[in-house]
């Protein structure tokens, strides 16, 4: 168990520090300059420009470079924006912390609804119910979230029924925590469900076929002949068993929704990781976008770390030897 | 072959439909020259947002025509595009009517369109979009780029993935070990952001065929290295199999088994991998046009279709019509999702 | 006597990882297997499943490369050598494989399956059909794809493939292991029918003592591994020496089938011994010539 983990940690640094290479020479491959924008600005003087070049070390050469930001990634210390002027630290933590709520958000409703859902598909296999869930399902998977994100839109701009773009719109300076919290939560509600329904038909497969084979296993049986209840089999017996190889799932879509929530955070103006994303790329924000893309890819990678732990916990033939 | 659809027919009649289905939707795309009743940018500039045209069979006083027809449309409030028909002539619904006129298939020069109806009434199926273009002739053509950038993207990813996966798979040991390090590095990134990444590689303004050459690039650049880390599992077990080592003992050279012996038998797989991951690829292009980054105006895609109604409530609440090109990717995508979990089940040897 | 094919003190390790690939576990497959087959005098392996036979018949092939040791044809080292430069030695000594379910390429037909075996490459119209009547199958079947066919016709078509290229020398995996009585029968007059009319020298693998004992001129038994005794067919036949030798005639009296799996000192066959002594505990005996061309490695005799 402890191995696993370690091993699993220390595979992590040989991809992180490949991933940021590559990183890396996409980005200083991308024509322009990162002062672009600044040389247009009358108020900076050149000199100012030049000073800042030296500074990041834009001057040296790229191998050069790469190995001075990764000496400060070590630190934690990602550099400045180009564009914000602040360090890129405080920009992605705020917008990290933003994508992360969404993104538990809609995991935790996706599997509220689905495992429930699976399980009594699973067990009625065959029936309507089950059939018109598995429809239902197809839908779910094909529906791509962009355009769920517009429908939500749309069909919000014609009732208004809860705020769009944004995390708040209470700006007062007296209101209480939970007003806040309470604000946060409805602005969270349209990329999350969009989100939600985009990811539940997935999980709903994969649970149901997990479960379906996990029901008709012998030991199932077994359970059925010493006369186990219906309600036990099911729960005690089945679920648990057909939940384990979730537990991977629950890892890798924590990536997954990272790569489906931007786009639905820029269509429902959710400031999170994708628009944040999107804008430093389009602005050449050099430290950023590498700062993205790496806290991105630990996530990812944390994410399947995750679901492994979270297996070899649930499963006593990896927990005990 | 035959018998392949055969079975497919019996394990699932949706599933079959679903085929057909597809294969009538790239048709129609492939012909978008000739089905489409305008060209892509052929605007009608007093109709920006035009509402989907009436088809009419009975006349303002009740007569009923065989032929169906069309109003001429007359714009009521500019502001808030509210059109009004023009009852005073009917614009009957007319084959091979004249237009202007424009290339089919790059080179073929008329002025006839299948089907129409008279100037300066226009037959809108699914409305017009803010140049006062018609979206459904636009969603034919934009149907063609969409649908092939998917199919050649798959393609080259498919025989990148097939190539690295069979490599590293069959002779293993270090070339195993660097190969798969890198697709690894390839897929920590989240697709999304290395999409974005790879596009801010290029300038914004390329031409046309560079834009979708680059996207095609791009999209199969992220795709190969799933594939080929599934393929090389594949690889891996089938080498075990006793008639790699019956090709083996033969002195076969290791092209040959690989291409005769291990690929064929990757086939069933093969297929029902590429009908899966057709649906990423329309999606990418999608996403990259949709955010300004892909297929650039006016040339029409299935995803810059839907760009002009993001961030602007307005146009969205004005010409719902334009999300129907968000209904023509969702109907592709069920369709391949149903084929494919079909195939997948009928290409299992194990339900043989 | 002409040697074909020899190996010297072969030895075979295998790892064998658990599911999430972090304990491993090594079984000693072949632990320095010596043996020699000269023509047109077949020799026959015996032994139970797990004793390392099929690992043999690999290694001899060079399909599995040895731990140690090397492996001769007609004097030549080949042990290091390269798959490419193995051509001419395969062609010449062939293998038939246990399971005809497995080992034909389901995509490819059988004239293509054979049209590969083929040496040299050109083929003479007829040639396909002509191997094939020679092993017993229809002409006609050379448009057959290995799932229109039976396990017995597979098997021959497997036959076919390894005759295609006039070899001299074929090694037969357990070639009925996977085939019932009467198939067995067909396809083991068959191996004796070619044997005669195309001079073939025969290594043939089996568990079925019985068998061998009539195909063979030379028999190897092997347990665990190790060889363990090693005579001509009517020595075995007559005097067996070895008690797991003694095991396999009487199969009623085979008691004790253990199943290990850690490693441990001495003899292999150990558990399954009712004669063992105290040294077997800590030494694995030698294969020594205990009559003439009677080899056995046991401590009884020494």
């Amino acid at each position: 168990m402890k191995r696993l983990i370690i091993k699993r940690l220390l595979q992590l640094i040989p991809m992180l520090i490949g991933m940021s290479f590559v990183s890396f020479i996409i980005i200083q491959s991308s024509p322009g300059d990162y002062f672009a924008q600044m040389k247009m600005n009358p108020e900076i003087s050149p000199e100012t420009i030049e000073s800042m070049r030296t500074s990041f070390g834009l001057d040296r050469p790229i191998l050069v470079q790469y190995f001075l930001w990764l000496k400060n990634m070590c630190k934690l210390d990602f550099g400045v924006s180009f564009a914000y002027h602040i360090p890129v630290k405080t920009l992605i933590k705020f917008r990290l912390k933003n994508t992360i709520c969404l993104a538990i958000f809609s995991l935790f409703m996706s599997w509220i609804i689905a495992v429930p859902l699976a399980v009594i598909a699973g067990y009625k296999e065959g029936t309507f119910f089950d059939k018109l869930l598995s429809m239902c399902a197809y839908f779910s998977i094909s529906l791509p979230s962009f355009f769920v994100a517009l429908l939500f839109v749309y069909f919000i701009s014609k009732t208004n029924l809860l705020p769009i773009g944004g995390t708040r719109s209470i700006f007062e300076v007296d209101a209480s925590t939970i007003m806040v919290f309470k604000d946060y939560m409805k602005h969270l509600l349209v990329p999350g469900l969009v989100l939600c329904l985009v990811n539940v038909g997935g999980l709903f497969r994969l649970m149901k076929n997990n479960f379906i084979e996990t029901f008709n296993t012998p030991f199932i049986l077994a359970a059925w002949a010493r006369g186990v209840s219906r309600n036990s089999v099911i729960f005690k017996h089945t679920l648990r068993n057909a939940l384990n190889p979730m537990f991977t799932i629950l890892g890798m879509e924590i990536g997954s929704l990272l790569n489906g929530a931007a786009l639905t955070e820029i269509i429902c103006g959710w400031p999170g990781m994708g628009s944040l994303v999107l804008e430093a790329v389009l602005s050449h924000d050099l430290y950023l976008v590498m700062g993205s893309l790496v806290i991105s890819g630990f996530l990812l990678v944390l994410g399947n770390l995750i679901g492994d732990i979270l297996i070899a916990f649930f499963d006593p033939r990896i927990r005990i030897s | 072959m035959r018998k392949l659809l055969h079975r497919l027919k019996n394990h699932s009649r949706l599933a079959y439909f679903s085929l057909w289905f597809l294969l009538v939707f790239y048709f129609a795309s492939f012909f978008a020259d000739i089905l489409a009743p305008y060209h892509f940018d052929h605007q009608f500039r007093n109709k920006p947002y035009h509402p989907p045209t009436k088809i009419h069979f009975f006349d303002s006083r009740g007569h009923f025509h065989i032929r169906p027809f069309v109003y001429n449309t007359v714009v009521d409030d500019p502001v808030f595009k509210t059109y009004r028909e023009d009852h005073s002539k009917i614009y009957p619904l007319k084959f091979f009517v004249r237009g202007k006129e424009r290339k089919i298939f790059f080179f073929f020069k008329t002025d006839r369109y299948l089907f129409g109806v008279d100037q300066p009434a226009g037959i809108f199926l699914f409305g017009t979009d803010n140049y006062g273009r018609d979206i459904f002739s636009r969603l034919l053509y934009g149907g063609r780029i969409s649908l092939s950038i998917s199919l050649i993207g798959v393609f080259i990813s498919f025989s990148l993935g097939m190539i690295t996966g069979g490599i590293a798979g069959y002779f293993g040991g270090i070339i195993d070990q660097t190969l798969m390090r890198l697709v690894e590095i390839l897929m920590v990134f989240p697709s999304f952001y290395l999409m974005l990444s790879l596009r801010a590689m290029f300038p914004l303004n390329l031409s046309s065929i560079q834009v979708y050459l680059l996207i095609v690039l791009i999209l199969s650049l992220i795709g190969w290295a799933g594939l080929a880390r599934i393929i090389r599992g594949m690889v891996l077990s089938i080498k075990e199999e006793d008639y790699i080592l019956a090709a083996k003992s033969l002195g076969l050279s290791h092209w040959k088994i690989l291409l005769f012996h291990i690929f064929p038998n990757t086939f069933s797989y093969s297929i029902t991998a590429i009908t899966i991951s057709v649906p990423g690829y329309i999606i990418g292009e999608a996403a990259l046009s949709l955010l300004g980054l892909g297929i650039q105006e006016p040339y029409p895609s299935w995803g810059n279709i839907l760009s002009s109604t993001i961030g602007n409530l307005r146009v969205l609440g004005d010409a719902p019509w334009l999300l129907l090109a968000g209904i023509f990717i969702f109907v592709v995508l069920i369709n391949f999702n149903l084929l494919g979990d079909a195939l997948r089940n009928v290409l299992d040897p194990k339900n043989w | 006597m002409e040697e074909i094919l020899r190996c010297e003190k072969i030895s075979k390790v295998f790892v064998v990882k658990d599911f999430l690939g972090i304990n491993k576990r090594k079984v000693k497959a072949l632990q320095d297997v010596s043996i020699t087959l000269n023509k047109r005098i077949d020799l026959g392996i015996v032994g139970e499943s797990g004793s390392g036979k099929t690992t043999l018949a690999k290694v001899l092939l060079l399909l599995v490369r040895p731990d140690s040791g090397s492996v001769y044809y007609r004097n030549t080292d080949l042990t290091s050598l390269p798959d490419s430069k193995l051509r001419f030695f395969r062609n010449n000594v062939r293998i038939i494989f246990q399971n005809p379910y497995k080992s034909l390429n389901p995509r490819l037909s059988v004239e293509k399956t054979i049209k590969e075996a083929l040496f040299p490459k050109k083929t003479d119209p007829g040639m396909i059909e002509e191997i094939l009547i020679q092993t017993g199958l229809p002409a006609d079947y050379k448009h057959k794809y290995p799932h229109q066919m039976s396990g017995g016709e597979r098997q021959r078509v497997a036959i076919a493939r390894a005759i295609a290229g006039s070899p001299e020398c074929i090694i037969a995996d357990e070639p009925t292991g996977n085939l019932d009585a009467t198939t067995e029968v067909h396809i083991l007059k068959l191996l004796d029918g070619l044997k005669k009319t195309l001079g073939l020298t025969f290594l043939f693998i089996t568990h079925n003592l019985k068998i061998v004992v009539s195909f063979c001129e030379t028999i190897v038994i092997m347990y665990r591994g190790c060889i363990v005794e090693q005579a001509s067919a009517t020595q075995i036949l007559k005097y067996p020496l070895h008690p797991y030798t003694r095991v396999l005639w009487n199969q009623s009296s085979f008691i004790n089938p253990v199943e290990e799996y850690k490693d441990r000192e001495g003899c292999v066959f150990l558990f399954g011994c009712p004669y063992r002594k105290k040294i077997c505990f800590n030494l694995q005996p030698e294969l020594k010539e205990k009559e003439k061309q009677h080899m056995v490695s046991c401590f009884l005799y020494e």
